[in-house]
This record gives C-alpha cells, structure tokens and sequence, in this order.
C-alpha cells in the first residue's frame, strides 16, 4: 500500500488542470499494481473539480485500487456524495467505500 | 506611525465613515474595524483602509458583471488568469484559518465555494470571453461577504453545449444547481455547483448566484434553495456569499 498526502501539493487544492497536474506530478513514483490511499491530513480545502480529476486520473491509472483515509475536511465530506452520484465508475466505487467507512 | 501613509484621528474617520465616534469604539472592541493607537494612547486611521472599508464591495463587482463597457477595478479585485485566482483564493484560506471569529469546518467550506465558483468562471470561459477575461474575486471578513464576478457568456450559454434544448436563464441554474451531470462526455463536467448547493443548504453560509436573468437564493435564514427571474440581466456571473 502505498500513500498520497495531499498536502504536498499545497493546502488549497482547485480547479481540474491542477488536479491533472498533481496526478502527472506524482505518477512517475507510482506502480499501477500496488494499492494506493489518499491522506486528507493539513489540507484546507479540496474543491470537487480538482478531487474528481485527481481521482479519475489516480483509478484508471491502477484499475480502481485507490482508498480514501478517513478525514474530517469538511470541504472533502461535502464533495463525497455529489461525486458518488456523479460517476458510474471506479471513482464512485472508491468514494462509496469510504462514505460507508 | 508610519508618516508614508494619511492617518486620521476618530473624529475624522467617523466623519469620513458617516457614523459615530462611539460606533467607531464599538467597532474596534468587536474586531470590525482595528484603529491603531498613537504613543499617547489616542487612537488613530490609516485612510487607505478606510476608503477600503466603505467600498462596497456587492456594487462594485455587480458593476463588473452587469456594465456595458468593463469598470477600473482596483488591482488587488482582479485575477485576469486562473493562477492569480487560485493564489489568491489559498491566501484567503489561509487569512480564514487564522480568523478567530472562523472555524476551521467553516475556512474549509468557504475556500471550497468561492474556488469553485471561480474557477467555474475560467474553465467555462476560457478562448469564449466576451470582452475582458477574467475573475472579480474580493472579500471583507469584518462584513462577512465573498464577492466573485465575471463578464463571461454565462451559465446557459455554457450549459447549452452539454444542454442544447436549454432556453430560459432560469432553466440553466436549475440544471447547474441540481441535475447531475454523469460522465465525462463531451465536457468534462465537475458538477461543482451542486456541491456548493449542499454546503449552503446546511446553512452555514448564505448565497446568491445570478447569470443572465436568472437568480439563485439560499440563505441561511431558511437553507431552502430558490430559483427566479429579474429585470436586470447580468452578462456573465455574479455571485455573493454570505456567513
């Protein structure tokens, strides 16, 4: 298992491009068959459209097998259930793992 | 004192601000309004944040979204691209988290509304500006307000190339605020603003969104979402929040 802290890419996190970036940045050090986890931990705020990139990019990039740790961000627990209804995919499979945690 | 910058005594503030010198002295205990103090203990102005205090900051970014031609704005409102925007959003975070009179749950949702209502502005703008690119993004904690503004093509349009029966403003913030919009065909789509939409509907913060002749209302009174029509069109999107 393998774990992402979110903060190394800043305490504010917007918009789609960056979240496409973060992904391009960390992506050279990820093997796409070990499991990974996301750490919400020192993050201020995540907005869905960078959160939804972000793990679009991360789940089809190893097949589904990415974890959210549990977090009390509040900017992360109000964009949860919008992106379970939203995606149909390994994205809503992720999100809706960790809602039920 | 630091003799670069116009200083004035309480009377003259008061006089400038058009209220008393007792509300001044209120406004300075409740942390509204900070007056600095002199080495005898007299308390003094600075008038550039004076002048900053009485604009009004709601007027002033309706001017942005609504004029014919675009205003002056002052060059700390303005983030003509998106990485001036996202700076300035994370120091406003950042300015949120170390406000007293702020919980952490609420800087995080705050950050979370107005990035997401300004980066909505670019993302649906961008190349498609109608004149000036860009984002009005400014903010007073002491009057708790969020003022964010564009002079882009506005919701419908942008909806309509997802959406191509859309007609009405009215119509497009409704889909925008509640209708998911699945996949990532043929626009990727965050579906952000039905975020925004569930963080104001647990009243914690008020909103109102306008685009075109459409307007959204949630205030934290009653956290019930409504949808209306005005008379005054709005060219892009203009959007004011509340806490």
């Amino acid at each position: 298992m393998q774990t992402i802290q979110l903060k190394k890419f800043g305490n504010v996190l917007i918009s789609r491009p960056a979240g496409l970036e973060a992904f391009n940045a960390i992506r050279p050090q990820l093997d796409p068959d070990v499991p990974l986890q996301i750490d919400f931990d020192d993050v201020l705020t995540v907005t869905p459209s960078w959160l939804d990139e972000f793990l679009t990019n991360l789940t089809d990039f190893n097949g589904g097998k990415v974890e959210l740790l549990p977090t009390k961000n509040a900017s992360v627990l109000a964009a949860l259930p919008v992106l379970a209804e939203a995606r149909k995919d390994f994205v809503a499979a992720t999100v809706l793992r960790a809602l039920e945690r | 004192m630091d003799t670069n910058r116009d200083k004035v005594r309480i009377g003259e503030a008061a006089r400038m601000l058009g209220v008393s010198d007792q509300t001044l002295r209120n406004w300075e205990k409740t942390g509204k309004l900070r007056a600095e103090r002199t080495a005898g203990k007299q308390r003094y102005y600075d008038v550039e944040d004076l002048k900053k205090f009485s604009l009004d900051l709601e007027q002033l970014g309706l001017a942005w979204a609504t004029s014919a031609l675009a205003p002056e704005l002052p060059s700390e409102y303005y983030c003509e691209r998106p990485d001036r925007f996202t700076s300035r959003v994370a120091k406003m975070g950042a300015e949120l988290q170390k406000n007293s009179r702020v919980s952490e749950d609420l800087a995080s949702l705050l950050t979370l509304v107005a990035g997401e209502i300004g980066d909505n502005s670019f993302a649906h703008n961008i190349g498609n500006w109608v004149d000036v690119p860009g984002v009005f993004f400014a903010y007073d904690f002491s009057k708790r307000i969020i003022v964010l503004a564009d002079r882009g093509r506005g919701v419908k349009t942008t909806l309509q190339q997802v959406r191509p029966n859309l007609t009405t403003d009215v119509d497009a913030l409704r889909v925008a605020f509640t209708e998911v919009v699945s996949g990532r065909n043929p626009e990727k789509r965050g579906n952000g603003l039905k975020v925004v939409r569930a963080v104001a509907e647990s009243r914690q913060l008020g909103l109102l969104l306008r685009s075109g002749i459409g307007v959204v209302t949630i205030p934290t009174s009653t956290g019930r979402m409504q949808i209306k029509m005005t008379t005054e069109n709005v060219r892009g999107a203009y959007a004011v929040i509340h806490f």
